[in-house]
């Protein structure tokens, strides 16, 4: 127990030790605003060890160090170019770190392109036939632009679309700006009834259902074939491929009968079911 | 046979002791041995328990009821060791509503091992310290032979074979393992007062209480006061023999005592305290308000027998076997008082509600919180002792010679073969009792589901399982994600669960109406809880499901359906229950430090402290079995054992199932019940031209609808028409269960009679054969192709598409007696399919929002140009008018939908009136599909002369439809078009996904005009997966 003791007692002894506090090293080239591609950073420090980071807005980069004549020299000449802002230099020893808060810029605008945004869109003819669009500029690090004979960096238009159906992009080979026309509602339901001997049915085809545009009616929509007499009703529901939806009613239970063919408040003529 | 007379009929159990002969043939050696007989015996029992349990439990485990939620405790420690807060399960409870020291050692071992392995090790571990306990507590009553005899019996013991390996409750053994260790300690101190033995008691007991709340609180009293009593009576120089000169002398013993008493219970009190502080916070802060949940062990055994058999019989059987001997001896000393008096009350607490005693103890609040069946489970502990001395005596003493004496020691041979054969047996039928019957559904494969979770960002919405049973928990373990149910009871806290006696929402089945109206209520209110996925393993519920608005998906490699719901916001964050961080890190270092300090000072014990004469105090014990205990005590086990054993074997194969027409009704039924279609099938009078083959043919197109497939018989009742000696009519009334409500059916069967057995005739066959030999259908299928850019950055999810269009066509407000509803027609007036989710916001003057969601009377997915009628149940008048309605707000948000929008066949119909305002609608359906519609359904709307919606209705009819067949149904309805009123006085506003909208002026419907007002939509459910419902 009394070994025990002992133990506890050194182990206190031991934790209690400390390393003393590394000092600040000090920036001998300070400036506010880095402009990359830069000279070497150096710091007047007597610790060894240190380690360099450059925070940027978007990432820590570690900076390669040296030693030379009692300065410690961080090297930035690798670096090309950088995304522009705010940003720390951070020299670390062991868990003490020290931060140096600088600017960073580019020396000069690299290759810079234009870029059409456009939200992904689906247009109706049905309601409205436009699109917006967002132009801006960026360089080859991704910093914003100012547009060509202007300060600003963004410009928003509104582009109005064609009303023929179809998938379009607005910037080539970039699918993401794909853009989207549909077929509107159908403004009349064409209908042919014709009787099938063999099947003792009537055939009733609804089509070409187009919509104001002369579009054909997009596939799936759903046709209601509703025809009754004064002692039932039915309703036959099909959906629209190729602009034509057929359905097969049995003869005998529609001798006689009127139908019509509905596609929500579009609906066609009526006609007698007759053999 | 001539019986000794009664004194000669008295036999000392002491002088036998050390004839134990089937372990000692020396006699030289028989006291070196018998020394350490009782000790040879513990290290066999543990053998035994490593031979026996270890070698099961890994695949007892995932039939067990409650292991899975033990595990998942675990893994919560093994992820979050000092946070309290559970967000996977109920939308988030506290996990300090459980002592957490078993979950926490199983937390650390599951670092190393699986947690399924984790959790059998911790077991076994348990299980031995138990045997340790009991040996342990077995020597205050008697020498150290029986207490081994009695660690031999924990091994063999059906109560902690049942709690094992059926219940899993890991909980209860580890509280009650460390109680038995603790006892002895607890008596040592009371007798010879040295504080170490009061140290190592509490060291042991907080360790119970870290492990179980329930034992430490009722092990109080059955344990702890009998074993404070024992040491009271043992600490008198001289028991007086007048019942009150010995309750004086106790009295007396006691305030002499009263400074140790104090002091034991003024420190217990404190452990059981300060231990688990947080978790008595959390009772007193968060108190448990919920609806009492049925509990077997709570039933009348005699009425429920099932119960009674679970509950009672499984694990009380030997303690009923050996009662007259456990009586006897229990009662014989008085310093036995207490535990007679604990025995009896906990096989009495034990019995449910078969007397009405249990419950006017407990009162009515703890009999319908507590699960019963542990009181019996404490009483057969407590009756180990008394049993092992039996056994003993039985085995190799005085009741061994009294048989050999009064028959041979063959016969006494033969009698104790048949007893321990049919108790093996018995054990065995334990073992497998989950196979005999099935309290778990068949293990399911977590990983396809985990899988599912963890793509596409699957977890950011709520799920809920199906049909798992206690499987729920595995899952839960092995995910982060979160579902709105759970598997511990205590904790949960929201009203749609706490309101009704439900179980869980996976089970929902087997609480009735109360478990499907809750679970409903889930997945009609699905947004409120960001519930998107359901996962299900029974189609039972797939009604229920589909005309909720739920979606299959995918089916998964383990067959589980994924369900899910369109427009469903993701899991919105949510504050945990503020704890004060003292109270968590004391939850996550306090109770494992108890058995940290319990490991701890045992080994300082055992290596410094422990004598070897222990038990030195403890009086021997002198007393005889009279003729009657031998007789019944020895006879009884041979009888109910192999009693129920032929019993068992008997049902499973000698049962006449035909003994008379009602019989062979029933037991038709419950095959049929548990598609067990061959045995259904031999109920059937036999005939060369009605096979097996015709059976199934002529089943399996008349099958499919909601009755047999989707349902459950709930009831039945048999009436015999007529009968004579070879032949019977019967009348069958039967009720059956299904997730849309209840059905009933009434069918007439003939029976006859041949080789004294009762078959029914095959009711006749109408075939329906469709003409054509194949038939086809053309589909529009849609595919949505979801992103554009493989990422997992959530802005770009699915961005091909907008958010569909939709249309109003009408919305009105109808107030029916008491009943308000929102009534209206919705358009899909794009050219995609859509999937639509309504809610109805009420907004009341005190600034009170109530949301609702419509039920079944909507068609949830629409093809393009489609529009449904829909129907959402808001407020009750009285409500609406007690708080002030001050606005209603509809919406609806629309997404792309490639399923669900095939509704059904061709429908036609007529209507014609009825009295009190109801009209019968002669329904047709024509299936045109190329497959089955399971459930034909109407979704009925009632217009007037303007085309105003008044109500909306959704009735299915219980046949399914072949394809190319039709089905005829009468349906009647009820108008309310002449008692109800439109409601145009509040404000109601309309959005479409968030933009405000207006409705497109109502027109005159014609077609319901000619139909006395009514119009109908198909809506039926289709059960083939490839068709996209």
């Amino acid at each position: 127990m009394r070994t025990l003791l002992l133990h506890i007692i050194l182990l206190i002894f031991v934790a209690a030790c400390t390393n003393p506090k590394p000092v600040k090293p000090i920036w001998a080239n300070a400036t506010d605003t880095l402009l990359l591609p830069h000279a070497n950073l150096e710091f007047l420090t007597a610790t060894e060890g240190c380690k360099a980071t450059l925070l940027t807005c978007t990432q820590p980069i570690a900076l390669p160090v040296n030693y030379a004549k009692g300065k410690l020299v961080a090297e930035l000449q690798r670096t090309g170019g950088i995304i522009e802002g705010n940003a720390e230099i951070c020299l670390s020893v062991g868990t003490a770190f020290f931060y140096y808060p600088v600017f960073l810029k580019n020396g000069s605008v690299t290759k810079p392109v234009t870029k059409d945004y456009r939200s992904p869109k689906t247009v109706n003819p049905d309601s409205a036939l436009h699109h917006q669009r967002l132009l801006h500029r960026i360089d080859a690090y991704r910093n914003l632009v100012t547009l060509d004979n202007s300060s600003r960096y963004f410009r928003e238009e509104e582009v109005y679309l064609g009303s023929k159906t179809g998938t379009f992009r607005a910037v080539k080979n970039l699918a993401l700006s794909s853009y989207y026309v549909q077929p509107g509602s159908c403004v009349n339901i064409p209908l042919t009834l014709t009787y099938n001997i063999v099947q003792n049915a009537y055939c009733i085809k609804a089509g070409p259902l187009k919509d104001r545009y002369n579009n054909m009616v997009g596939n799936g929509t759903m046709v209601a074939f509703i025809y009754g007499n004064n002692r039932a009703t039915y309703r036959v529901e099909r959906t629209l491929q190729d602009g034509f939806a057929t359905a097969m009613i049995p003869a005998e239970m529609a001798v006689g009968c009127t139908l019509q063919a509905r596609v929500n408040e579009t609906v066609s003529c009526y006609i007698n079911l007759k053999k | 046979m001539v019986f000794p007379q009664k004194k000669q009929r008295s036999y000392s159990l002491n002088n036998y002791y050390f004839k134990f002969s089937f372990l000692m043939n020396n006699t030289e050696n028989e006291s070196i041995w018998s020394d350490f007989l009782g000790k040879k015996l513990l290290l066999v029992a543990m053998s035994l328990v490593l031979l026996t349990h270890g070698v099961i439990i890994y695949f007892t485990l995932p039939q067990t009821y409650d292991a899975f939620v033990h595990l998942f405790f675990a893994d919560h420690y093994a992820r979050f060791w000092f946070e309290p807060w559970e967000y996977r399960w109920y939308t988030g409870f506290l996990t300090i509503s459980y002592p957490p020291l078993v979950h926490q050692a199983m937390a650390l071992l599951s670092k190393i091992f699986p947690l399924k392995v984790a959790f059998c090790m911790y077991a076994i571990t348990i299980i031995e310290i138990l045997v340790v306990g009991v040996y342990r507590f077995t020597k205050l009553f008697f020498d150290k032979t029986t207490a081994g005899v009695a660690a031999l019996l924990v091994v063999l013991l059906s109560s902690i074979v049942e709690t094992l390996h059926v219940y899993g409750q890991m909980p209860t053994l580890t509280g009650l393992s460390f109680l038995l260790n603790a006892l002895p300690f607890l008596y040592q101190y009371l007798v010879k007062g040295k504080l170490l033995y009061l140290a190592m008691a509490l060291t042991l007991l907080a360790v119970v209480v870290s492990s179980h709340h329930v034992t430490a609180i009722f092990g109080m009293a059955f344990f702890i006061a009998p074993t404070v009593f024992m040491a009271l009576v043992d600490s008198l120089l001289k028991v007086p023999s007048n019942i009150f000169h010995f309750s004086f002398a106790i009295i007396k013993q006691g305030l002499k005592k009263y400074k140790s008493l104090i002091l034991f219970g003024v420190l217990m009190l404190s452990l059981a305290v300060g231990l688990i502080f947080p978790y008595w916070y959390w009772s007193k802060t968060d108190p448990i308000t919920q609806v009492s949940i049925p509990h077997g062990s709570r039933d009348n055994f005699f009425k429920n027998t099932s119960s009674g058999l679970i509950f009672f019989v499984v694990p009380l059987t030997l303690i009923f076997a050996l009662l007259p001997a456990i009586s006897y001896t229990i009662t014989r000393q008085k310093r036995f008082i207490g535990w007679a008096v604990a025995f009896f009350l906990c096989l009495l607490l034990g019995s449910g509600g078969t007397t009405p005693l249990p419950k006017k103890l407990l009162g009515d609040n703890a009999f319908n919180i507590l699960t019963l069946d542990r009181f019996g489970f404490w009483a057969s502990i407590i009756a180990i002792p008394f049993m092992a001395k039996f056994i003993l005596s039985f085995v190799a003493g005085p009741v061994q010679q009294f048989w050999t004496r009064i028959t041979s020691a063959s016969s006494h041979f033969i009698l104790s073969a048949i007893s321990g054969f049919s108790y093996l047996l018995f054990l065995i039928f334990i073992f497998h009792l989950s196979s005999f019957r099935p309290l778990q559904p068949k293990e399911i494969q977590v990983q396809p589901i985990i899988n599912f979770l963890n793509r596409d960002e699957h977890m950011r919405w709520r799920y809920l399982t199906l049909g798992f049973g206690d499987q729920m928990a595995w899952l839960s373990s092995n995910s982060i994600a979160a579902t709105v149910d759970g598997n511990y009871h205590s904790a949960r806290r929201l009203p749609e669960l706490t309101s009704r006696p439900v179980e869980r929402l996976e089970n929902a089945k087997f609480s009735g109406d109360e478990g499907l109206a809750s679970l409903k209520d889930f997945l009609q209110n699905a947004e409120k809880y960001s519930l998107k996925y359901v996962f299900s393993n029974d189609r039972y519920y797939d009604p229920l499901l589909y005309f909720n608005g739920w979606n299959r998906t995918i089916r998964l490699e383990n067959g589980i359906m994924v369900w899910e719901k369109g427009n469903i916001s993701t899991i919105k964050p949510l504050q945990p229950k503020k704890l004060s961080p003292l109270l968590k890190y004391a939850w996550g270092i306090i109770p494992m430090s108890s058995l940290c300090m319990a490991v701890l000072m045992t080994f300082i014990y055992l290596k410094w402290y422990k004598q070897k004469d222990y038990s030195q105090n403890i009086p021997t014990t002198h007393y005889t079995y009279p003729a009657a205990v031998i007789y019944s005590s020895s006879l009884l086990p041979v009888i109910l054992f192999t009693g129920f054993m032929t019993r068992q074997v008997y049902e499973l194969l000698l049962v006449k199932e035909q003994k008379d027409p009602t019989t062979a009704v029933l037991n038709y039924f419950n095959h049929l019940d548990f598609q067990r279609f061959e045995n259904a099938f031999h109920f059937f009078t036999p005939s060369p031209t009605y096979t097996l083959d015709q059976y199934l043919l002529e089943k399996s197109v008349s099958d499919g609808g909601l009755l047999p497939s989707y349902a459950k018989l709930d009831s039945i009742g048999v009436k015999e028409l007529q009968k004579d000696k070879d032949s019977a009519l019967v009348k069958v009334y039967t009720r059956w269960r299904t997730a849309l409500g209840a059905r009933e059916k009434y069918d007439t069967f003939k029976m006859r009679h041949l080789n004294e057995a009762w078959y029914l005739q095959p009711p006749p066959f109408e075939s329906e054969i469709v003409d054509e030999q194949m038939r086809n259908y053309s589909y529009t299928l849609f595919k949505k192709m979801g992103k554009r850019v493989i990422s997992s950055f959530p802005t770009v999810k699915d961005d091909r598409v907008k958010k569909p269009f939709a249309a109003y066509k009408q919305v009105n407000m109808v107030r029916h007696g008491a009943e308000n509803f929102i009534t209206g027609e919705l358009l899909n007036s794009d050219d995609i399919p859509i999937n639509a989710a309504l809610k109805v916001i009420l907004h009341y003057k005190n600034n009170i929002n109530r949301i609702f969601y419509p039920g079944t009377a909507f068609q949830y997915n629409l093809s393009p140009k489609a529009s449904t009628f829909f129907q959402v149940q808001i407020d009750d008048t009285e409500t609406m008018d007690s708080l002030q309605l001050a606005s209603i707000e509809l919406y609806t948000e629309t997404d792309v939908n490639e399923k669900g929008y095939i509704h059904g066949g061709t429908i036609g119909y007529s209507v014609t009136p009825a009295l009190n305002n109801q009209v019968v609608i002669n329904a047709a359906m024509y299936n045109e599909l190329t497959t089955d519609i399971n459930i034909p359904g109407l979704l009925i709307a009632e217009k007037d002369s303007a085309g105003n919606i008044w109500q909306v209705k959704l009735e299915i009819n219980i046949k399914a439809i072949r394809s190319g067949l039709s089905s005829r149904f009468l349906q009647p309805f009820k108008k309310i078009g002449g008692n109800a009123v439109m409601i145009k006085n509040y404000p109601l506003q309309l959005f479409i996904n968030g933009q405000q909208r207006s409705a497109t002026p109502v027109k005159k419907d014609a077609l319901a005009n000619a139909n006395r007002g009514i119009a109908i939509l198909p809506h039926c459910f289709i059960s083939q997966e490839i068709y996209l419902q």
